[in-house]
């Protein structure tokens, strides 16, 4: 694994590429992680993803958006605009570093949206979705119903009572003034003008169901499959936020579709 | 002009670490900077380098912003650190791994002293480290070392019979371990009961991130007690969290009459949880951090 800061240089990101440990393929896989306190439970998660690829022969790069994990920024500082610009970025880097002609994204919960809205750009062989969120607003208010639950859990406190917390505040981060909006603007339409690529959905058993994404998808001619996976996030359990997502049974499904499909 | 960051794979089993630099810090070994202590930061529980809710890049970079460099580290097996092969125990491979940080620091930055801290387990393993190493002069342990006492004892019974269902889990844990464990206080064997707070089970998909299990407590006491014969400093910071620290004296009922003790401070937090959750929670902690670095910069 080669960890590496690039892009701007007033506001870096952080990303690790993980080499082809058998033979190489013309082809990346950019890891898009996802934001927030569910970053910090996929980190584990991504990392097993990336090796098991970068076993199957392909080139793979995670990477952390601007105001998340080790990247420049925090959180109440990003812009939609800011993080499309990261996946380009990223993407570009794994061209430049590895001479890779073909890209494949994987993107987890908001970081499967993120390189959803960013394919337009990147024009990806296949989008791996896991978990993604289609609706920016549900996303938001699930989040913000756990951080309430979260103020006054009684595992998590040993004197009872609601804490109080900044109103931008969520699960832990601030997500400033603008961004909630932003996010909030995302809905099933915002995410279908996909270019050609193979599509796979991967949903948590506890996860809704994405008939309308997939069926949506197939209308305008896509391929798409859509996958369960045992490897549960939970992410609106209060109980889970400080769990690491173990992604074995999820990795497995990764690695077969993109060795069966990325051609 | 703000922090600037790079990364560093450390010793031969490549750990990872991200080092902030202060504004203007070209980050050779005689920059003025060089002469502060070098501050590092280990793994809170099994949560990568950056820190449950990102506190660990946020401190990092206020810190810099102040003036100190910085390390976050990923000790063997955790976060991008590979784990490290043999039958070495883990608490010895995370020391190794951080000394080995820690002479490379010395090489390529100039470091000649260090500031350990961690956040749970992290803080077990920054005790550790100051103790191998004569190069750091301060230990910042966050819920560190909690053992019961008679009243942190009795708080926590009154809390859990007052809550629902509390009464009939108290009666379970009394019925299998509350009679041991009260014969054990009152002998003055404060040593914690071994109590794994992971949630993951085998073929479960999640594993908690935070587990931690303390040394005997006479055994701390004494490796403390040899810390500060050495002139090292610590920072005790305790949340309201499930730790089992609840008063403001417990500190000091646990370790009655240190010698040296005018070189810790005890920062008591009740209403914060284990990993600071709330930005105000975490406002404080940093401000607790940053006084205990500076102290340590001007003495």
């Amino acid at each position: 694994m080669i960890p590496m800061f690039f892009g701007p240089s007033d506001s870096p990101l952080f990303g690790s590429l993980h080499e082809p440990e058998s033979a190489a393929r013309d082809h990346g896989v950019l890891l898009c992680p996802p934001v927030g306190q569910e970053h910090v439970r996929a980190h584990w998660a991504f990392r097993q993803v990336a090796i098991s690829l970068s076993r199957a022969g392909f080139h793979c790069f995670r990477f952390d958006w601007f105001g998340v994990g080790d990247s420049a920024g925090d959180l109440a500082s990003a812009t939609l605009a800011r993080w499309k610009e990261d996946v380009a970025s990223a993407a570009q880097e794994l061209r430049d570093v590895t001479g890779v002609r073909k890209v494949s994204l994987l993107g987890l919960r908001f970081g499967g949206t993120l390189a959803t809205l960013a394919a337009g750009q990147i024009r990806p062989s296949c989008l791996v979705l896991w978990d993604p969120v289609p609706d920016g607003a549900g996303y938001l208010s699930e989040l913000r119903h756990l951080h309430v639950e979260l103020l006054s859990d009684p595992k998590r406190y040993f004197r009872e009572g609601q804490r109080a917390s900044r109103p931008a505040e969520i699960v832990g981060f601030d997500f400033g003034a603008d961004l909630p909006a932003e996010i909030e603007g995302i809905h099933l339409d915002s995410l279908i003008h996909i270019p050609k690529a193979r599509v796979c959905l991967i949903r948590s058993s506890s996860s809704p169901e994405f008939a309308e994404f997939s069926e949506r998808l197939r209308n305008r001619k896509l391929e798409v499959e859509v996958h369960t996976t045992e490897s549960d996030g939970r992410w609106s359990a209060a109980s889970e936020i400080e769990t690491l997502l173990l992604p074995a049974d999820a990795v497995r499904t990764i690695t077969d579709y993109l060795v069966r499909r990325a051609s | 002009m703000s922090v600037t960051e790079r990364v560093h794979l450390f010793g031969e089993g490549g750990a990872l670490g991200i080092v902030t630099l202060p504004p203007g810090d070209p980050g050779t070994v005689d920059a003025p900077a060089a002469g502060n202590p070098f501050l590092v930061i280990l793994n809170a529980g099994l949560v990568h380098r950056i820190g449950p809710f990102r506190l660990s890049v946020d401190l990092a970079r206020r810190l810099a912003a102040r003036g100190s460099r910085v390390l976050r580290l990923d000790l063997p097996g955790i976060g991008d650190s590979p784990a490290r092969g043999g039958s070495a125990p883990v608490e010895g491979q995370a020391v190794d791994a951080c000394r080995e940080a820690m002479n490379h620091l010395a090489e390529r930055y100039g470091a000649r002293t260090f500031m350990v801290g961690g956040l749970c387990a992290g803080a077990v393993h920054a005790h550790r480290v100051g103790l191998a190493d004569p190069r750091v002069e301060g230990v910042c342990l966050l819920d560190g070392y909690v053992y019961p006492t008679l009243i942190s004892q009795a708080r926590r019974v009154a809390v859990t019979a007052r809550r629902p269902q509390g009464l009939l889990s108290l009666g379970r844990r009394l019925a299998t371990q509350g009679a041991v464990r009260l014969g054990s206080i009152l002998s003055g064997d404060s040593t914690p009961p071994k109590e794994d707070r992971s949630t993951g089970e085998a073929g479960d998909s999640r594993v908690g991130l935070f587990y931690q299990s303390w040394p005997p407590v006479q055994s701390a006491r004494a490796d403390i007690e040899r810390m500060l014969d050495r002139g090292v400093r610590f920072l005790f910071v305790y949340t309201g969290g499930w730790s089992g620290f609840n008063y403001p004296g417990q500190f000091d009922d646990i370790f009655p009459s240190l010698p040296g003790r005018h070189q810790i401070t005890v920062k008591y937090y009740p209403d914060a949880d284990h990993t600071f959750l709330t930005l105000k929670d975490r406002e404080a902690l940093f401000q607790s951090v940053e006084q205990f670095v500076a102290g340590a910069q001007a003495s």
